[in-house]
């Protein structure tokens, strides 16, 4: 038993090393191919324009420490059984089937113990003078240098032939980065106005709808200029829910702007609040009014109140001006029953109340439509940020020195976005750094004002732009346009987004 | 005795019977192995080689070396099965007549069967139930042959005129097929010097039948590892042009393949070599030494074959160097 023990242990040694070596180069061949897979990965995201230079090294690493750690997986499933090792151990060191006959006879039960004795010792003096560590090639096969030369090879030519891809990967990317962010600044900007309990569900429905509308868009936007026209649009569907609104919030404004200037000697609390333009307490004012507990004092200073009120929004909010001009009224009769002038204050109430939640609404569409201007802001500011400005490439719109059918922008700087932008176009008298004729000296705008004022029909700007950026988008997607100049045609057409 | 002290004696007598044969037998040092390798392990030998070799010398001397009963049959084509076996005569016991048994010269240790091929399918067949069973039946009376017994043929080559092959069943109760070559100039020289002097070198006997019986069988007492076993398998199956994954000469000349008896005379000569080597377990090279002498006569040749001479070995050559170890 002490014999076999004996055995056992130097074949363990010798299996260490041998689980080394085979470790070793199962390992290499394993790195070499998982950097090959990552190479062909690449190749395939280089030919989408979806991989960057730092990803494209972090694959590289990722592929062979995948493959390394799978290969190692594999000797680990295939590891070799105790005759396995002892068959290549024996075959290493010409041992002629000495130890695993020993191993084998060890657990037989029918061989006399006379012979696995014998086999036993045999076996252990063949192995004494054996270094488990000899025998080892320790060399890399030519075939492996031959597939590490042509492996580092693809690397390296892959490497440099993505260089183009790369950067625009990298773009293309901060592009997403700048959209992700606006995407979380809507989403945050949706929460406020869901946790605004100013507004009814409904009106809550309302404002954010639109939003959530944009975010999505926003998600699967591709582009700078596709997530700029989702704000864009999103943001006149803002515009127009606040103007909707509008013009209730000024009548109210107007109501306690006429009350503020009054010089009442006493003013009720309704007053009060309305003069201090605080809405929502001059409605609970109203509504807090007994007809049957006021006295003539306050009577009078009420009535005189709705009164002004009334005259102050009877332009901006009739039918508020009437329900108020009706409980002022009540108030100064004498004759009036209690629940007749109960009825009337608490008309005037409820149209005050349904004119301060509009206008509570019209204030959250404005905020919103703020902050969808500021993200599309930012993200033309981006755009501008990202052009590659000083190398060579022109910017659509930027001055061009003294190129025939260059435009002269105010500044003479270049800032193609604030020169070309839409309401700047369409504004009258301004001038754009534009002029597609080729010719010099006049900007669009004032061609524009001159169609007008001629009398002549004109198509829209939306019209046109929308023929001109499928054209565009028609172009880059078949290629015609170069990679490089790519990112100018997309970022001209976004700042001319209406 | 203990079977180690058996073995040490095993070996110092197979060397011995080895040092006795070379001191007449000059250059066949091989050929010596394969017959010593065949006799420890039980089995018939079949020597072939064109006449004057030494066939025949070599067997008497082993006789001689090994203190066996020795008899040799001369094979004729006239030669009849009772010339070998022997057959019931009339005997006279004082005045009383009956039929005795008068054995051949099958009733030896070593026989040696000498052109085996010059007699003709019937009387070759007599040794069949002699070398399977190590007995005879004569007159329907069974009579058992004295261990050991063992076989040693000799054969000149088929193409040569008056000779009739072995049948296949005959052909596989021989353990090994040794083929005898012509030896080199030089042991030529010493074959020639040996032969033609006054004195004859007096070859001495080393091991009695008792002992070679013991030999053979403390030879079965080898151990194999299992993959030496699938290996001996593995070759036998890869000897049928049928089999899947056969090295492609099997596929092209061979009509038949090795029988089972290939593998047991291969393994049981690879034990009997193992040991002979110094070591108590079968080697891989101990397999691919023996595995020639045992297939060579069993592997059949198919028209193709024939017709281009092929040689067996070179069959059984790529078979040992196309099936490795799994």
């Amino acid at each position: 038993m002490k014999k076999y023990r004996i055995l056992l242990d130097r074949l363990k040694i010798w299996r260490r090393w041998d689980t080394l070596h085979r470790g070793l180069f199962f390992g290499l061949h394993g790195t070499l191919v998982g950097i090959f897979a990552s190479v062909i990965l690449a190749f395939f995201a280089i030919s989408t324009e979806s991989l960057q230079a730092a990803s494209y090294l972090r694959l590289l690493t990722l592929g062979g420490i995948i493959g390394f750690g799978i290969s190692l997986l594999l000797l680990w499933l295939k590891r070799p059984t105790l005759i396995q090792s002892a068959r290549r151990y024996e075959g290493q060191h010409k041992l002629k089937e000495r130890i695993s006959t020993a191993i084998e006879l060890h657990a037989e039960e029918n061989i006399p113990v006379e012979w696995q004795m014998m086999q036993l010792d045999d076996a252990l003096a063949s192995t004494a003078a054996i270094n488990p560590r000899s025998g080892f090639d320790w060399r890399i096969p030519k075939w492996d240098w031959g597939a590490l030369v042509v492996v580092t090879a693809l690397a390296v030519g892959t490497w440099f032939y993505g260089q183009g891809a790369f950067e625009q990967a990298f773009i293309h990317a901060q592009e997403q980065a700048q959209i992700a962010a606006q995407v979380n600044a809507l989403e945050e900007l949706v929460n406020e106005i869901e946790k605004n309990e100013t507004l009814s569900e409904a009106e809550r429905e309302q404002v954010i709808a639109p939003l959530q509308a944009a975010v999505e868009k926003l998600n699967q936007a591709e582009s700078m200029e596709e997530a700029v026209s989702i704000l864009a649009d999103a943001e006149r569907s803002m515009d127009a829910l606040s103007q909707a609104d509008a013009a209730a919030s000024q009548s109210l404004q107007e109501a306690g702007q006429k009350l503020a200037q009054a010089q009442a000697e006493e003013k009720t609390p309704f007053g009060e609040a309305l003069s201090n333009a605080q809405f929502q307490e001059a409605v609970d004012a109203l509504k807090e009014l007994s007809a049957n507990g006021m006295n003539e004092q306050i009577q009078a200073a009420l009535s005189e109140e709705l009164a002004q009120a009334a005259e102050a929004m009877q332009q901006s909010n009739p039918e508020m001006a009437e329900s108020l001009q009706e409980a002022a009224d009540a108030l100064q009769q004498e004759q009036m029953d209690a629940e007749q002038l109960q009825q009337a204050l608490e008309n005037a109430a409820e149209a005050m109340q349904q004119a301060n939640e509009q206008m509570e609404m019209s204030q959250a569409a404005e905020q919103s439509s703020d902050a969808l201007e500021s993200s599309r802001e930012s993200l033309m500011a981006s755009a501008n940020e990202g052009q590659p400005q000083g190398e060579g490439q022109p910017m659509v719109g930027e001055p061009q020195g003294e190129q025939p059918g260059s435009g002269s922008s105010e500044t003479g700087e270049g800032a193609p976005n604030a020169a070309n932008a839409p309401e700047r176009i369409e504004a009258e008298g301004e001038k754009a750094g534009l002029d597609p004729s080729g010719e010099s000296g006049r900007a669009l705008g004032e061609i524009a004002s001159q169609f007008e004022q001629s009398g002549e029909s004109i198509e829209s700007y939306e019209a046109f732009y929308t023929q001109y950026e499928t054209s565009a988008w028609e172009s880059l997607q078949s290629d015609a346009v170069p990679l490089a100049l790519r990112s100018v045609v997309r970022d001209y057409f976004s700042s001319l987004n209406p | 005795m203990t079977d180690k002290k058996i073995i040490d004696s095993y070996l110092e007598k197979a060397r011995a019977t080895e040092q006795e044969i070379q001191k007449v037998i000059v250059g066949q040092d091989e050929v010596i192995r394969h017959v010593l390798i065949a006799l420890f392990a039980g089995g018939h030998v079949l020597l072939e080689g064109v006449p004057g070799l030494g066939k025949t010398m070599l067997i008497r001397t082993l006789g001689q070396a090994l203190d066996l009963h020795f008899s040799r049959i001369q094979f004729t084509p006239d030669l009849m099965p009772a010339d070998i076996v022997g057959t019931d005569i009339l005997g006279d016991d004082h005045g009383k007549r009956s039929f005795e048994f008068q054995p051949g010269p099958i009733f030896a240790n070593l026989v040696l069967a000498d052109e085996i091929n010059r007699a003709p399918p019937k009387t070759q067949s007599a040794l069949l139930e002699a070398m399977q069973e190590h007995s005879v039946t004569v007159a329907k009376k069974t009579y058992q042959l004295d261990e050991p017994f063992f076989v040693m043929a000799t054969q000149n080559p088929l193409e040569m005129d008056g000779t009739y092959p072995l049948p296949e069943a005959q052909l596989d109760r021989f353990f090994f097929k040794v083929a005898v070559g012509f030896p080199s100039e030089t042991n030529l020289a010493d074959v020639l010097k040996l032969t033609t002097g006054g004195i004859m070198p007096e070859v001495n006997p080393v091991a009695t039948a008792a002992e070679v019986i013991e030999m053979s069988r403390i030879t079965r007492q080898v151990a194999l590892a299992s993959h030496i076993y699938e290996y001996v398998a593995r070759l036998v199956m890869h000897t049928h042009p049928d089999q899947e994954g056969i090295p492609p000469l099997v596929k092209k000349y061979v009509n038949y393949g090795a029988s089972p008896r290939a593998g047991q005379a291969i393994i049981l000569g690879a034990k009997v070599r193992a040991l002979l080597e110094g070591r108590f377990n079968v080697a891989v090279e101990d397999v691919k030494a023996v595995a020639p002498a045992a297939l060579r006569h069993r592997i059949l040749l198919n028209f193709e074959g024939l017709a281009e001479e092929v040689n067996p070995d070179t069959i059984i050559a790529e078979l040992l160097e196309k099936t490795g170890l799994e």
